[in-house]
């Protein structure tokens, strides 16, 4: 089975064509790159909407699709209701809607992974809920509060929280590798990252931390399979960083 | 007030007059500062670091009760390091400063375990982007917990706070000042405390009278500043004013 660990859906900026916004585009993009699931998380809060209206997006999505896709939720601690109301869509999405995981996306939100008042509380509800969260990376240059080492130091902070470290750090993927090489409950997603640094991490890390992402429609299901399909690893640990490792993860077997 | 400041640079490349030996002195004279360990950049554009360590050694021995030096070194040339050791006791050496992009690995440790032994600070530049160098300060302080490793020029408030929080982990990782905000630095103390904080100015790009000015205006204790003006460095390197 061959899983992508991070797409989005609908795409909401509209700069992005209108079909990338269709299901049924997806589906067949997903169809033409092999891909068996896609988790996949909703754009609404980055273009300045609301982050419970886009989880609402994804719900109806994965309804529809529910052999094909998983739902993660958005949370978006700082939007003007407040963090308990952040607390509470963490809560309604994974027990009443099913979903899987939580999105956290600091540098487009104003807060940071060292926030005690937006982040800790969180992550502290994702405990409760034993759900892992996709923490979104940039270098401080260009999405600050989003670095592998703000990461690293959460997870120190919650040994019992299971973060997804997303994008491979991003250009700073040298301290993505240190930080989950150090951190047991650290996993690497691969979106954004080239074949160079993936196979650099399964030559750090192993093959067993490691789950394939795309950040579809932002970047395509062939650009994530290719560098997969690229990368100077060997076919057992290609097949559990494209799928085995996702499944296990989120208990799909 | 006393005052050391642990990163003045000689013979920067694109600055040539303004970090001459003598424009150098007249500064640390000017700005109030007690004691300054200098480096030589002349090797980043010239890649002659023996060059370069002699030039900062000729430096320090005109007035060695206030000036003291950091090595600049290829990180894989352990040769390098024992060369400059020759010249002149260096207290610390630059690992990776702005504009030699290397990372840490193997090929490093030994100059490390040297440097180690020798008892000498590692100073490494971190940058917003990659080579971030974090990890590598990680690594160092990690394999050698006795040796103090330095995060020097921490470009960006967004920076300080990733830095900030690596230094919370590491008993052996400080953070220079230099380029700090006023936040940063107060930030800084609450998370990782002063005495991880250690004053360097950067000069040329930075004024030590500038960099002074930010740490006093920072909103925490007398005994806090204290610390990072000098005392910190005072102890770390062995240095009396």
């Amino acid at each position: 089975m061959i899983i992508d660990d991070h797409t989005h859906f609908p795409i909401s900026d509209p700069i992005w064509p209108d079909e990338w916004r269709k299901a049924d585009f997806m589906i067949k993009s997903m169809d033409q790159w092999g891909i068996d699931k896609s988790i996949v998380v909703c754009t609404d809060p980055i273009n300045g909407g609301d982050y419970k209206v886009g989880n609402q997006k994804v719900y109806d999505v994965v309804k529809q699709y529910p052999d094909r896709l998983i739902g993660f939720a958005w949370i978006h601690p700082t939007q003007s209701e407040g963090i308990e109301v952040a607390l509470q869509e963490a809560r309604r999405c994974v027990k009443e809607r099913g979903f899987k995981g939580l999105k956290l996306h600091p540098c487009t939100e104003m807060y940071s992974y060292a926030s005690k008042e937006y982040c800790y509380p969180i992550i502290e509800e994702s405990i409760k809920l034993q759900v892992p969260v996709f923490c979104h990376t940039g270098d401080p240059a260009t999405c600050p509060y989003s670095g592998s080492v703000l990461i690293a130091d959460l997870a120190d902070r919650y040994p019992d929280a299971k973060l997804i470290l997303g994008h491979l750090g991003h250009r700073r993927w040298n301290d993505a590798i240190w930080a989950v090489k150090k951190r047991d409950n650290l996993m690497l997603d691969t979106s954004f990252g080239q074949t160079s640094a993936i196979t650099v991490a399964v030559r750090t890390l192993g093959a067993d931390r490691i789950m394939m992402g795309s950040d579809w429609p932002i970047n395509s299901f062939g650009a994530s399979t290719g560098h997969m399909k690229g990368a100077f690893i060997r076919d057992e640990e290609r097949q559990k960083l494209m799928g085995d490792n996702a499944a296990e993860y989120l208990r799909l077997k | 007030m006393k005052l050391i400041d642990i990163n003045v640079m000689l013979n920067h490349p694109v600055y040539q007059k303004d970090t001459t030996p003598d424009a150098i002195a007249k500064i640390i004279d000017a700005d109030g500062v007690n004691a300054a360990v200098v480096s030589s950049l002349k090797p980043l554009a010239s890649l002659d670091f023996d060059a370069g360590n002699k030039a900062a050694s000729e430096f320090v021995k005109k007035d060695p009760k206030k000036l003291f030096g950091f090595a600049i070194v290829n990180p894989i040339k352990l040769n390098q390091l024992e060369t400059a050791m020759k010249i002149l006791p260096f207290k610390g050496v630059r690992l990776s400063p702005n504009f030699m992009w290397i990372e840490y690995s193997e090929a490093m440790v030994p100059l490390i375990e040297f440097a180690a032994k020798q008892k000498m600070a590692i100073h490494v530049s971190v940058t917003p982007e990659r080579p971030s160098n974090m990890k590598m300060c990680a690594e160092i302080a990690e394999r050698f917990p006795n040796t103090p490793v330095i995060m020097g020029q921490i470009w960006t408030p967004y920076t300080w706070v990733e830095a900030s929080a690596l230094s919370r982990g590491y008993k052996n990782i400080f953070l220079e000042v230099g380029f700090a905000t006023t936040k940063s630095i107060e930030d800084a103390v609450e998370v990782a405390g002063a005495s991880k904080l250690i004053f360097g100015s950067g000069f040329p790009n930075m004024r030590p009278k500038a960099a002074v000015e930010i740490v006093k205006l920072a909103s925490i204790s007398e005994s806090d500043r204290d610390l990072i003006f000098w005392k910190n460095a005072s102890s770390l390197l062995g240095i009396s004013v």
